[in-house]
């Protein structure tokens, strides 16, 4: 598409404009509700950031032809922060209507508090992790390969022939691979498992997944990723086998049952621990940083960011006074939620939901937002689980209420970790931090009554659960595991060891080793294994070829693998629609 | 250096021992786990002898009272607002099931009969581990605590002391490896002075704002030449201070390192934002960045003289 008319222009420079605002509501709303159907039929959300930025060059360029890369990446930020609802409610809100379907005690729940609930916990997730942004992306410097992958995109225009067609090499590749590779047509694996060779049992697993965005995150994580590969390693090829071998899993005594222990193994033993580690390590990762931290906080209050202006210019971001009155407002939101989700609800409850609600969001939000820093994978099902799990035994077994906080916390851990991902996107291409963050509080409303109102419309037509057309297997999960905490089956052992564990792993100088080691215990092994290839790789090449190759040549490789397989992945979707 | 990878060799044990420990199952859940599976896979083979049985039945074209109900039929309708049978309940009727089942005479030919007795006796076993299944106890949380800690607390405790070990190990050969005056920032480089590093991105990002303040028409050449400067700099001289940002960190602690590293960001940030301005063509934003920029870098200079005076090297 033709780039802006070339000369000196003297108009002010465009970035948090109103064209970039409406393009981002429209697209987001879109892929909301879109992607709230992919989700009840398929199981899995997307991201819609690579979206959002190629239609953004085409409006804001291609047809108003004055369109500049930092607003691309508001209107970018605009909308996957509003399309960041379509997977929180979508994990959690499908399971009330499964479950009410069979429970009269259930039935009649109204949209009302689940719309104020999400909106509050959209509003949180942004609030929270803004002071964050520094020691994420400043002094730990985070990867965030999504938000690289983004930057990457956005820049294209101006970072040289070669760098383009380099993205675009692997944009093809990896979107040749994801078409061939999708279950429907099957033309290529999306797994190779190297176990039938050497007779390995399914609970040492050696498979490796094919995923490009998987690989690309490797690449973009280099050494960086080796504690995740490690953690794999530890999860699935030492405690395994140790487990299996000492007679830790059932033995049904029926032939053929291994597959079926591994998965005991997996969701029983080593998910919890991994759960556990990501909060320990995340929670320990933050009392390590506490100064650094503290000063960051320091420099988002008035009288250092007026300070400021006087020598570098206006603030870059947000302010303390803003952070505090949001927070105090989503938190009497949340609560008013609570008040009116059911009339079993006590006053006392209510502030509970409200106060332990928004602690564990803000810690969820921590750990999905390091993950993915750390990584691009999120474990927000985890944490989601957590915090219908904490509610479920705060409200005596309301599961109204629990599965409303379910849904605010969902949201904005979601928000959290889009939020970063975002503002790293910004600091690559020069996005002032304070209008990125304004743009995503200001559409912050828009997503929740969007996603909660499809998830009512396919309710009504075409119906969802298990057996018709839409699914919902990540609701019937839900479900499945909130009728396992009202039976007590809450593996509170493996949380708290998983917690001491992260804690103790946090203290290593080296930041994020607790998170990447939870994040391999919660994950099958092909996905780390696939990632590590691409960690081992990045290294290699560097050994080889050096730092300035990496940059030039196998960033903007890693961007177009990433950004191929997010939008082949969301054709394949729409395309089953 | 021999203290760095003892640290590291305690983590990586300390780690095995502990996380092995922390996946023991407590006490009762294996078995609970046993009799669940055994109770799915009695019920997996109930269905089968059922769906077997109800096979030959059509292939032989009869009908009989039992006549394959669908899979999850009702045994009668619940009134509205009833709440579910409990399990215990749910068994008792499924036993009546079975034992009334029994009292009607078979019919069909020799091998359809055998068919229908080994579903009915495939029911009655299943129905029978479903029995077993209902005395089990699920843990309770607290009990399954409680119940850990026994079995693999000690494992656990011995692993988390060497991982602190190793971890305090590890941060003391970090800090003895900063107090060199400056070790290279990565393999074959020339070692990395902060100060040196910082005062030279400033002067040169300040040289690029004043050139650009006072080209008053600049061609696309200039923006190419400009845009070409700031991706030297980026790559020559930013990169490599990020890249050592952990010996800054060891040397001056973590406060003492964001005071640097917060203002080094923000003008790194509008290096990017003045690429960004010359892609898109704007010059009077590339070169209010550049300024700012270099404001930054300067701050980010000063902070690192007063740590420097604060605890000279």
């Amino acid at each position: 598409m033709p780039p802006p008319p070339a000369g000196p222009s003297q108009a002010p420079y465009r970035e948090f404009t109103l064209a970039a605002l409406i393009l981002g509501v429209i697209l987001g709303a879109a892929m909301t509700a879109a992607f709230v159907y992919i989700s009840l039929k398929l199981g899995f959300g997307l991201s819609g950031s690579s979206v959002a930025a190629i239609v953004g060059f085409a409006v804001l360029r291609g047809v108003l032809r004055r369109g500049t890369i930092v607003e691309n990446n508001i209107n970018q930020t605009v909308a996957s922060g509003v399309n960041t609802a379509s997977s929180g409610v979508a994990f959690t809100l499908p399971a009330l209507f499964l479950m009410a379907a069979n429970d009269p005690e259930l039935a009649g729940f109204s949209a009302a508090p689940f719309v104020l609930a999400a909106t509050a916990g959209s509003f949180l997730g942004i609030i929270v992790i803004l002071p964050l942004r520094k020691q994420m992306i400043e002094f730990e410097r985070l990867r965030f390969p999504s938000g690289i992958a983004v930057a990457s995109l956005l820049r294209s225009p101006g970072a040289g022939v070669r760098q383009a067609k380099l993205l675009a090499v692997g944009l093809v590749i990896a979107a040749l691979h994801t078409f061939m590779a999708d279950a429907e047509r099957g033309w290529l694996p999306d797994e190779v498992d190297f176990g039938g060779l050497f007779d390995a049992p399914p609970w040492f697993p050696l498979a490796i997944s094919i995923s490009f965005a998987n690989f690309g995150a490797g690449l973009l994580s280099g050494r960086g990723g080796l504690p995740f590969v490690a953690g794999g390693v530890l999860a699935w090829w030492i405690i395994s086998p140790f487990a299996m071998t000492s007679g830790w899993v059932p033995d049904p005594g029926a032939p053929g049952q291994e597959g079926w222990q591994t998965g005991y193994l997996f969701f029983n033993l080593l998910r919890p621990v991994g759960i556990g580690l990501l909060i320990g390590g995340a929670l320990m990762g933050v009392i390590v940083a506490l100064p650094a931290i503290k000063s960051a906080i320091k420099g988002l209050s008035a009288t250092v960011q007026a300070r400021g202006a006087a020598t570098v210019g206006p603030a870059q971001e947000l302010g303390t006074r803003v952070m505090t009155v949001g927070l105090g407002a989503a938190v009497l939101v949340l609560f008013g939620a609570a008040m009116i989700a059911t009339d079993q609800i006590t006053v006392m409850e209510a502030v509970w939901i409200a106060v332990v609600g928004t602690i564990w969001l803000a810690l969820a939000g921590l750990v999905v937002a390091q993950a993915t820093g750390l990584t691009d994978i999120s474990p927000l099902s985890g944490m989601a689980l957590i915090a219908v799990t904490l509610m479920y035994f705060l409200t005596q077994g309301n599961i109204v209420a629990s599965i409303m906080l379910g849904v605010a916390v969902c949201i904005g851990i979601g928000q959290c970790a889009d939020m970063m991902t975002d503002l790293k996107t910004g600091h690559l291409v020069g996005s002032t931090p304070r209008k990125q963050q304004l743009a995503q509080l200001t559409v912050a409303w828009v997503g929740a009554p969007v996603a909660i109102g499809a998830v009512y419309l396919f309710w009504e037509s075409p119906g969802f659960g298990p057996g018709t057309q839409l699914g919902a297997p990540q609701a019937a999960t839900l479900q499945a595991i909130i009728e396992g905490v009202s039976a007590g089956n809450v593996p509170l052992d493996k949380y708290a060891a998983g917690i001491g564990l992260g804690s103790a792993l946090g203290l290593f100088p080296i930041g994020g080793v607790g998170v990447l080691v939870g994040l391999a215990m919660y994950l099958p092994f092909s996905i780390t294994l696939g990632y590590g290839v691409g960690c081992l790789t990045s290294m290699g090449l560097q050994r080889w070829l050096g730092r300035a190759w990496i940059g030039s040549t196998l960033v903007p490789i890693s961007a177009g693998f990433i950004v191929g397989e997010a939008l082949v992945s969301l054709a394949n979707a729409l395309s089953k629609l | 250096m021999l203290m760095r990878w003892i640290g590291l060799a305690l983590v990586i044990a300390g780690t095995a021992v502990a996380a092995i420990a922390a996946a023991r199952p407590p006490a009762g859940l294996i078995e609970e786990g046993r009799v669940i599976r055994r109770v799915d896979l009695l019920g997996e083979a109930a269905k089968a002898a059922r769906d077997e049985y109800c096979a030959a039945l059509a292939e032989a074209g009869l009908s009989a009272p039992d006549a394959c109900p669908p899979p999850d039929a009702p045994t009668g309708q619940r009134p509205e607002g009833e709440p579910p049978p409990t399990p215990a309940e749910q068994l008792a009727a499924d036993r009546d099931r079975i034992a009334r089942l029994r009292q009607v005479p078979p019919a069909g030919p020799a091998p359809l009969q055998t068919k229908r007795e080994a579903w009915l006796t495939a029911e009655a076993t299943s129905i029978e581990a479903r029995g077993e299944a209902v005395t089990v106890q699920t843990l309770q949380p607290s009990e399954r605590l409680t119940s850990w800690l026994g079995l693999a607390g000690l494992p656990y405790a011995a692993g988390l002391v060497l991982i602190v070990l190793g971890a305090l190990l590890s941060r003391r050969a970090q800090a003895a490896a900063s107090r060199g005056d400056a070790g290279p920032s990565r393999k074959g480089a020339a070692p990395l002075d902060f100060g040196v590093a910082l005062r030279e991105i400033t002067e040169t990002v300040a040289a690029m704002a004043a050139e650009a303040e006072a080209q008053a028409a600049p061609t696309q050449a200039d923006f190419d030449a400009l845009k070409a400067r700031l991706d030297a700099l980026t790559l020559s001289h930013i990169e490599p201070v990020v890249e050592a940002r952990d010996r800054l960190k060891a040397r001056y602690g973590v406060a003492g390192f964001a005071a640097v590293f917060g203002p080094l960001s923000a003008g790194e940030r509008n290096v990017n934002r003045a690429w960004s301005a010359l892609v898109d063509q704007h010059w009077p934003e590339a070169t209010a960045s550049l300024g700012t920029a270099a404001a930054y870098f300067g701050e980010a200079r000063r902070e690192l003289d007063e740590l420097i005076s604060a605890k000279p090297t």
